[in-house]
């Protein structure tokens, strides 16, 4: 288990994270989503031991980080722009990480190229961005860590490796109990693989909870009112997030489950009312606009 | 894996990607060492072929020397062994300088403590072994020309020891600059400023010194290399290089080396200590340990400041408020250019005013330092009870040299009397100093300047210049106290101490006595005794003897190998000395015989005349002057008279002494620059005076009259 407890990192005079607090449980995919310049790579160069908090701890498997080779050797780190050795190829790099990581697997590695259909010999610089993402990805899960870090990784993978990549994580989760923990801005991407989310803004947790729990948590209503009174009657005592008027359609987020919702609208009078599943898109666009993320204040009137 | 085995895989990794830092030390050692073998090597055999060499022993002796010098202390490496340290550390740390790197190497798990040995350990190891094979290279091709020595090997050996410990000290000091900065550039800047600030600083302080004070003594003051270990190297390696013995090479290298050691675990710790203190984050910043930042500011724009200082001194001959707006302005500048340097960012050219202000104020106090000599560097006189001994330079020029098994080395005066005077009446010494604090030299018409070097109980050495006033009788007194002593004696007369010259170089000496007219030789056999007749005189001698006696002839012992030699003094009270040269007929008087005398030449050069109208110059020339004025101007003006009338030439000869006597003691009040005299002596003469003519000067005050008349400027 990783536990972040009140972390905060401040580069020079601007504050990067404050106070985060997030706890990623074994065996579950954590997925760490945030606006730009949340934090979250700082978060995940904190846990990896690159970047040492100015304040809190972090705790690999009851191991601080920074600067701890055991709790290091659970880990690994696959960063927004992966480095790799000037004139490297995949056989370099695999030297490299196979005498590092007790149990990388070479055979493993070398099998997993050949399906990626990636030469070995080839010099990694001649490679494009998503194939050098693609490589990070097999080294990080040949190391056989306990636990996979990766910032913006899949970002750059075409639909087929995406899913390859989640299929071969899926069966190290399976059998070999990995964590990963997945810092990304590609929501949809992390949706259908995601146990877990921690949504960053401005430096802190906005809020850290399973998927299901969170959507569960958070509806969208669709609902037509015969009259204004009527509808402030209705929305009354509800934590609504969210609320859109086109015509006399009114689509609301509220903060609440599927169950409650469903018996606060037979209670009140609508013409019409139905509850929708929101994606993780909109939960996150939903929760950050309440804290002032609003991309109607993007736009130029 | 034991931590063994992880550490040398470790290693082994971080080899593989210092290819490019192998290569350059493999370029730079064959470069070192075979390269300059073959030019040396070339040197010889070319000499050889056009004939330079008439004896095979002598072709061999070069060959052997050419491949010791090759092997052993070479000045030329000083510069690719600095450039090649700083690239090595800088190459195996730059990750330190790059975000995607440290996020590979600061999250696997390998401990900081083993990444920085790794590659502080591998960076010796690029150095080492490409350094021992060259040079077991270059001593393979020196046995090949059959010229490989001993002391050839032995020196080769103390120059690789010494060279080694020259990198690993540059090295570190590159380690720490590089873990200081989080910048390429920024680093190599660093590098360089630490290498070589203490050396721009001690030279500015000297600088600084010679136009502020007036006691700055330049014989006794070590040149110095402000702890700068690239200028220690050169100089070091330029007179290890020279010097002939073994056994004095040998402990200033061990001395040395042991010192750039001791140096570099301190540096190389604080480098760890930055190393395990540097934040990730200061990838890609000027400096990456954020306390550093107003330090090294201050520090660096002071030293510019007090350089500006140094160019406006000289440039507005001390014009103070532009030197000191300048001082003040150049700091500024700096403190800006600092600023926008850390931040990259032209807009930071105003922020940290507070490190500015600290920077001008601590400009202004170094200003101040100098000027109003806050610290009494003139003034400064030591307590006698704190001195061990003192040395002077008082006297006349004198020749030094020791011998070696190349030969006679020359030596040069400061430091012979360095090694050789040791002064014990250092309260007369003292007194002397202090007489000097705060005279204005300008208005002392008989001045004696001299420099004094402490030897100080505590160990120390300092040195200062003095001047004194001749004219003082406290003066003379004190004088007395200091020359009329054996410690001066053998401390400045080579010939007092010396055991050598007289006696196993007997071949080499030869031995003469003049007067000023006439030399007469004698036997080196008797050399011996006649050095102790005139140690014996010059018991008599002290600083009122000098000043109130001329010598009345010279004992010249020369090596003729070398053309070195000694000129003693001999007064016409040393009576030993006097009749040891007449018992072997070779004293003759100093008083010239007028019919000995064809014919004198007199030069009037009427200078004191030409220094009054140059004291005027700032007024309208006299009229009818503007002739004489021109010919000085032009050297044209001296008025020459030849005088062949017997009983003028008696007139003229008794004020005469000769211009190759040495009157250092008392020259101003004895002789009369304006005239120089031009003897020819008759053929069939009973003294045996030689072909051609000979110099003299008449005494002040005893130019005749009718010379004056004669040799007086003519339209």
């Amino acid at each position: 288990m990783i536990e972040i407890y009140n972390v905060t990192k401040c580069f020079d005079t601007i504050k990067a994270v404050d106070e985060v607090s997030v706890t990623i449980r074994e065996n579950t995919v954590f997925g760490l989503i945030g606006t730009n310049g949340a934090g979250k790579s700082t978060v995940l160069r904190m846990i990896t031991g690159v970047l040492k908090p100015d304040e809190g701890t972090i705790a690999v498997d009851n191991m601080p980080v920074y600067d701890n080779v055991d709790a290091k050797k659970k880990m690994f780190f696959i960063a927004d722009e992966p480095y790799f050795f000037a004139n490297g190829c995949a056989q370099t790099m695999e030297h490299y990480y196979s005498r590092i990581y007790e149990n990388f697997n070479t055979e493993e590695f070398y099998q997993y190229l050949e399906n990626f259909n990636l030469d070995k010999r080839r010099k990694i610089n001649t490679f494009s961005k998503g194939v050098k993402k693609q490589l990070a990805l097999l080294l990080g899960i040949c190391a056989h860590t306990k636990y996979l870090l990766c910032d913006e990784t899949f970002d750059g993978l075409d639909p087929v490796m995406r899913q390859g990549i989640k299929s071969i994580l899926a069966k190290e989760m399976e059998e070999k109990g990995l964590t990963p923990v997945i810092a990304s801005h590609n929501l949809r991407e992390l949706e259908d693989i995601c146990d877990h989310i921690g949504l960053l803004h401005r430096g802190g947790v906005l809020l850290s909870k399973d998927l299901e729990d969170m959507k569960c948590n958070i509806q969208k209503v669709q609902c037509v009112f015969a009259s204004l009174g009527d509808e402030t009657k209705a929305l009354e005592g509800l934590e609504i997030l969210k609320k859109e008027q086109r015509g006399s359609l009114s689509t609301i987020t509220v903060r609440s489950t599927k169950e409650e919702i469903m018996a606060h609208f037979a209670t009140v009078n609508t013409v019409f009312f139905e509850v929708l599943p929101l994606s993780l898109e909109e939960i996150f666009i939903s929760e950050t606009e309440v804290v002032g993320y609003d991309i109607k204040k993007l736009i130029l009137n | 894996m034991t931590s063994k085995s992880l550490f040398l895989i470790s290693s082994k990794e971080n080899h593989r990607r210092r290819i490019l830092a192998w290569i350059v030390s493999i370029l730079v050692q064959l470069a070192v060492y075979p390269g300059i073998m073959t030019i040396y090597l070339s040197r010889i055999h070319f000499w050889n072929a056009d004939g330079a060499y008439t004896l095979e022993k002598l072709y061999r002796i070069a060959l052997e020397n050419a491949v010791t010098d090759a092997l052993g202390f070479k000045p030329l490496a000083t510069v690719p062994i600095m450039v090649l340290a700083v690239y090595i550390a800088v190459q195996g740390f730059s990750y330190l300088h790059s975000r995607r790197k440290i996020d590979l190497y600061h999250s696997v798990p390998v401990s900081a403590r083993r990444r920085f040995v790794v590659i502080y350990g591998n960076g010796l190891v690029i150095y080492l072994l490409p350094a021992v094979c060259a040079a077991l290279l270059g001593v393979i091709m020196g046995a090949a020309q059959g010229a490989l020595t001993a002391r050839g090997l032995a020196e080769g050996g103390l120059a690789f020891l010494m060279t080694f410990m020259y990198f690993l000290v540059v090295y570190t000091i590159s380690v720490l600059a590089v873990m200081l900065t989080g910048n390429m550039v920024i680093t190599g800047f660093a590098a360089v400023t630490m290498l070589f600030i203490g050396f721009f600083i001690k030279e500015l302080v000297s600088v600084m010194r010679y136009n502020f004070f007036d006691s700055v003594d330049y014989t006794f003051a070590q040149p110095g290399d402000g702890s700068c270990v690239v200028m220690q190297y050169l100089n070091r390696t330029t007179l290890l290089k020279n010097t002939p013995l073994l056994s004095e090479i040998a402990p200033e290298v061990f001395l040395l080396s042991a010192k750039w050691l001791a140096v570099s675990i301190v540096v190389l710790a604080l480098a760890y200590l930055c190393y395990r203190k540097r934040p990730s984050e200061a990838a890609g910043k000027a400096i990456a340990i954020q306390p550093v930042k107003p330090v090294v500011k201050i520090i660096i724009s002071v030293v510019m400041g007090i350089f500006v200082c140094y160019i406006l001194y000289d440039a507005t001959y001390y014009n103070k408020p532009v030197v000191i707006l300048g001082m003040v302005g150049g700091t500024l500048l700096c403190c800006g250019l600092m600023e926008i340097i850390y931040e990259f960012d032209i807009r930071a050219v105003f922020k940290h005013l507070f490190s500015t202000g600290i920077s001008a104020v601590a400009v202004i106090f170094v200003f101040c330092i100098y000027h109003f000599d806050l610290f009494g560097y003139d003034s400064w006189v030591p307590d006698a009870d704190e001195v061990e001994s003192v040395a002077v330079d008082i006297g006349p020029y004198q020749s030094y040299w020791e011998y070696t098994e190349e030969g006679t080395v020359y030596i040069s005066s400061s430091q012979y009397l360095r090694d050789n005077m040791f002064l014990k009446d250092v309260e007369a010494v003292c007194k002397l100093a202090e007489k000097s604090v705060g005279t204005d030299v300008d208005t002392i018409t008989n001045y004696l300047g001299f420099s004094i070097l402490y030897r100080m109980k505590s160990g120390k050495e300092v040195s200062r210049y003095v001047g004194v006033d001749l004219d003082n009788p406290a003066s003379a007194e004190l004088l007395n106290r200091i020359i009329g002593t054996e410690e001066y004696r053998s401390g400045i007369y080579q010939i007092v101490k010396d055991e050598t010259t007289l006696s196993s170089l007997r071949k080499e000496v030869a031995v003469s006595y003049t007067n000023g007219a006439i030399t007469s030789e004698i036997a080196v056999s008797e050399a011996e005794e006649l050095r102790d007749a005139w140690i014996r005189d010059m018991e008599q001698f002290d600083y009122s003897f000098a000043r109130d006696n001329r010598p009345c002839g010279m004992l010249i012992l020369e090596l003729k190998s070398s053309y070195r030699s000694w000129e003693l003094p001999v007064y016409e009270s040393f009576a030993s000395t006097i009749a040891f040269l007449e018992k072997n007929n070779a004293y003759y008087p100093i008083t010239l015989r007028a019919e000995d005398i064809a014919g004198l030449e007199i030069t009037n050069w009427h200078y004191d005349d030409q220094r009054n109208l140059f004291a005027d110059s700032d007024t309208a020339i006299p009229d009818g002057e503007e002739t004489i004025l021109t010919a000085y101007a032009t050297d044209e003006g001296g008025v020459v008279e030849r005088f062949e009338d017997p009983e003028e030439i008696a007139e003229i000869i008794k004020g005469l002494y000769p211009s190759y006597m040495d009157l250092y003691w008392n020259e101003r009040e004895a002789l009369d620059h304006n005239y120089d005299v031009v003897i020819s002596f008759k053929a069939d003469t009973e003294y045996p005076y030689g072909l051609g003519y000979y110099s003299y000067d008449f005494l002040s005050g005893e130019v005749p009259d009718f010379v004056v008349e004669r040799t007086a400027y003519k339209d």
